[in-house]
């Protein structure tokens, strides 16, 4: 993982207008920004203009990154995710509940394989993460798996997992409140 | 509901926003808050944090090499106005729109004034008179320099809040506003700010018709004392707060 502090002085330099500090803010970054977008999108050209997005959020909003007291990844993440989350809200409707045709999104789930977050290509382990996410049960952790990769709703979610809205938004809260204990603040 | 459950309300609303699980019309409804409530955007921006070891799981890839002459391009492209005609497109072209709202006070409130953190009043009402208040980064990231100026005022008062970095010789420092589509006014010439002691300029307006629609103040060094446009990069460059409570809706 990059130096925060290296990625905090590249930022501060894009807020003064360094063209300089993007190019190198862009180098550091765009790989892992690019992978999480097109985990997202499933869609290489949809995850470059999503990038391409960013980048300019990048520029002129820099100077308000100290204002949020966070640590400069998890903010470039922040606008990626949200791009990103916004493109798919736009291209894909909400799943009814009962979305029947052969098509259905829940239809695609096999019990039996691993879980889509699963089969990611995993960096190096992180012990803490793992544990905590391992600490989570099957259906709560699946909820919030598939949320953060795939950018699901709650309603998406339901459709997918094939559950009632209220256990599947329970099912998320649980998880958060889990994650949020579990993981300590570095 | 007390302020405890309120906060707990928020923090998990700000946890599903982030994590992105709201339907469409909650999570523009948050969305046009967080924009507004800079203890909000702290919020979200401390469960991205936490969500952020799952983002680190994705294995890096590189994105295609035509990918960045394209963000160049879109960024960078706009050919410098000239000094004696400047077109609104031009600056629109510079400084992308920015989304409405001012997370002015967190920034400027916390460093400046104690009392005034995390944007809540004091109980007994604030204790200074109603101001513009900005507190601008230099180059390293942190607080450079403060400007303050009464809101109905023609003075700003400026301080140094860092050891003076080495600026160009011969060159003027120049004020702008920069306000929520991006595009940057001229305020006016700031004095050479050698020491500590605050010093004095005098403002070509009321500040309350210079700074209103400002979002951010910038400082630039010019060559030229009347420059119409900034040079970039600039020296200074930060949110612009209001010392004095909304208006109740």
């Amino acid at each position: 993982m990059n130096d925060a502090s290296e990625l905090e002085s590249l930022l501060s330099r894009v807020a003064l207008q360094d063209r300089g500090a993007l190019k190198a803010l862009y180098d550091a970054t765009a790989p892992r920004l690019y992978a999480i977008a097109l985990r997202l999108l499933d869609d290489r050209a949809a995850a470059e203009d999503v990038l391409q997005d960013a980048f300019v959020t990048v520029w002129t909003r820099a100077a308000r990154f100290p204002a949020l007291q966070t640590h400069p990844l998890a903010w470039l993440t922040s606008i990626v995710r949200h791009r990103a989350i916004d493109v798919l809200r736009r291209r894909r409707p909400e799943v009814a509940l009962d979305a029947g045709d052969d098509e259905s999104p829940a239809l695609q789930v096999a019990d039996a394989g691993p879980t889509p977050p699963e089969q990611l290509a995993v960096q190096q382990g992180d012990g803490q993460l793992d544990e905590c996410v391992r600490s989570l049960e099957h259906g709560p952790r699946q909820a919030v798996l598939l949320a953060y990769y795939e950018g699901l709703t709650h309603e998406a979610l339901a459709a997918r997992l094939q559950r009632p809205l209220g256990t599947v938004k329970a099912w998320v809260r649980r998880s958060l409140l889990r994650l949020r204990d579990c993981l300590q603040a570095v | 509901m007390d302020r405890r459950s309120r906060e707990e309300l928020q923090d998990r609303m700000a946890a599903e926003f982030a994590l992105g699980t709201l339907s469409r019309r909650v999570h523009r409804r948050f969305e046009a808050r967080v924009e507004r409530d800079p203890a909000l955007a702290r919020a979200v921006a401390r469960w991205h944090w936490k969500l952020l070891p799952l983002a680190l799981r994705v294995r890096p890839l590189a994105p295609p090499p035509a990918l960045w002459p394209r963000i160049e391009a879109r960024l960078f492209e706009a050919p410098r106005p000239s000094d004696a005609a400047v077109t609104r497109r031009g600056w629109l072209r510079w400084f992308a729109p920015l989304p409405a709202g001012a997370l002015a006070a967190g920034l400027a409130a916390g460093l400046l004034l104690p009392t005034l953190r995390d944007g809540e009043p004091a109980a007994d009402g604030p204790l200074l008179p109603e101001s513009y208040v900005g507190v601008l980064a230099g180059p390293d990231g942190r607080p450079g320099l403060a400007v303050s100026s009464r809101r109905h005022g023609r003075a700003m008062d400026l301080k140094r809040l860092a050891p003076p970095a080495a600026l160009p010789p011969g060159r003027t420092l120049v004020l702008w506003t920069i306000d929520e589509a991006g595009r940057v006014r001229r305020v006016g010439p700031v004095p050479p700010l050698d020491g500590a002691a605050f010093v004095r300029a005098a403002l070509p307006d009321e500040a309350d018709r210079l700074f209103a629609d400002a979002v951010e103040l910038a400082v630039s060094a010019e060559a030229a004392a009347d420059a119409t446009q900034p040079a970039v990069p600039f020296v200074f460059r930060g949110l612009c707060g209001r010392l004095w409570p909304p208006p109740r809706r």
